[in-house]
């Protein structure tokens, strides 16, 4: 459960003396990102709801995962209301976890090879007030349109990404900044399964923050090593088929600072 | 009681802004600006102050029902942007019974109120909140 302390060490993500010392918490950053996007493409909280159940789904499969059980619609509109319009099954739970990636200069002959083809890192500015849109996250923008860069690949290559889910809302916007999807359209796709494994682009093929976890700092290396396994077809992600390229993006507060990562597979 | 977070000499510093709405306005190209800030988009690093007017519209808000320790007994907050003459600022709306009335679009005016007791021994800390014109 979200308890009250934790509120307050996020809170520390915001501007600080203007938003956190007046209450303002990631989670209502969050929440009224959601409003204006349900405003301007015209979506229910059910239509959004379709995050969290995917996500759960995912998760439902992957032993890695912390919620490794399905979600149903009754279930995410009967949970606890966080930050109107944003319920509990918005929010990935705060765990404790790990990850670790190897990086070397000379693999052996039968390894498969994961390439860091690409990096890029974006920063915009916090305070919500000054901001024209809160539908798209800058910082995401120019961090993947750099590290898609470095890699010679556009968004057209990119056939797995894993993105950072911390409010299901976040998901949405960042797979909407990178380019990926147009914008407004991802609980449209989600919902008739085009970005479920089997298609052109799979998203959060483990199941995202949302059912691996919050870590904190650790988020980015959870999903980093969840791209190195999905693009070499180990368990639990043989179904996904041999894609050759992936991205990872991870982003710290409301669009203040993110990354992301081109990673190619080679042999 | 909550731990100190925002030192009392960075409270003081922020006086004008949590007291008065003080903003800044750059001298060259006269934009606005609220928080300060040292430099303006043209470049420019001269401004005056710029206190905001005391009233305007609600553009966005939510209601939050999971709040920060120091919070716990005023929850659930309404955190909302408002506009002030195109300067938007984020904060807390009060006085409000019955947030479904709540709406963009409608018009606030700004009042002075407590925010928090801060810090082991209760530095209390004052500041901006908005109120809705009409009853709700
Ligand atoms: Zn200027």
């Amino acid at each position: 459960m979200i308890n009250v302390k934790l509120n307050k060490a996020l809170a520390t993500i915001t501007d600080y003396e203007y938003e956190g010392f007046f209450g303002v918490t990631p989670a209502a950053q969050a929440a009224m990102a959601m409003k204006e996007y349900m405003i301007k493409y015209g979506y229910d909280y059910e239509d959004l709801a379709i995050w969290p159940i995917k996500m759960h789904e995912r998760g439902s499969k992957n032993p890695l995962a912390y919620m490794k059980k399905q979600a149903s619609l009754k279930d995410v509109l009967e949970s606890e209301v966080v930050a109107d319009p944003l319920r509990l099954y918005d929010v990935a739970p705060a765990v404790d976890g790990s990850a670790a990636v190897v990086l070397c200069n000379k693999p052996l002959k039968n390894d498969a090879v994961i390439r860091v083809d690409g990096i890029g890192v974006g920063a915009y500015g916090t305070y919500m007030g000054q901001r024209d849109s809160l539908t798209e996250l800058y910082s995401v923008r120019d961090a993947t349109n750099m590290a898609l860069r470095m890699a010679h690949a556009t968004t057209n290559d990119v056939k797995l990404v894993e993105v950072h889910d911390t409010y299901s809302i976040l998901g949405m916007l960042a797979l909407e900044s990178m380019g990926l999807v147009r914008p407004g359209e991802t609980p449209r796709l989600l919902s008739t399964g085009a970005l479920d494994a089997g298609n052109k682009l799979v998203v959060n093929a483990g199941g995202g923050l949302k059912s691996m976890g919050f870590p904190g700092g650790a988020s980015g290396m959870y999903e980093l090593a969840l791209m190195v396994m999905e693009l070499m077809n180990v368990k639990p992600f043989e179904s996904l088929g041999r894609a050759e390229l992936g991205i990872v993006q991870d982003m710290a507060g409301f669009d203040l600072v993110s990354t992301s990562i081109v990673l190619r597979r080679v042999s | 009681m909550v731990d100190q977070r925002l030192s009392i000499p960075r409270y003081w510093r922020r006086m004008p802004q949590y007291y008065r709405l003080e903003g800044v306005q750059c001298v060259k190209c006269g934009r606005v600006y609220f928080p300060p800030r040292a430099v303006c988009e043209c470049g420019s690093r001269e401004f005056k102050p710029y206190p905001l007017p005391s009233t305007g519209k609600l553009v966005n808000f939510t209601v939050l029902y999971s709040v920060p320790v120091e919070f716990e007994k005023m929850k659930p907050l309404i955190i909302g942007i408002v506009d002030l003459d195109g300067v938007k600022v984020v904060g807390q709306i009060v006085d409000c019974m019955n947030p479904e009335k709540l709406s963009p679009g409608i018009d606030v005016e700004v009042v002075f109120r407590m925010v928090k007791m801060d810090g082991t021994y209760g530095l209390i800390n004052y500041g901006y909140k908005f109120r809705p014109v009409n009853n709700c």
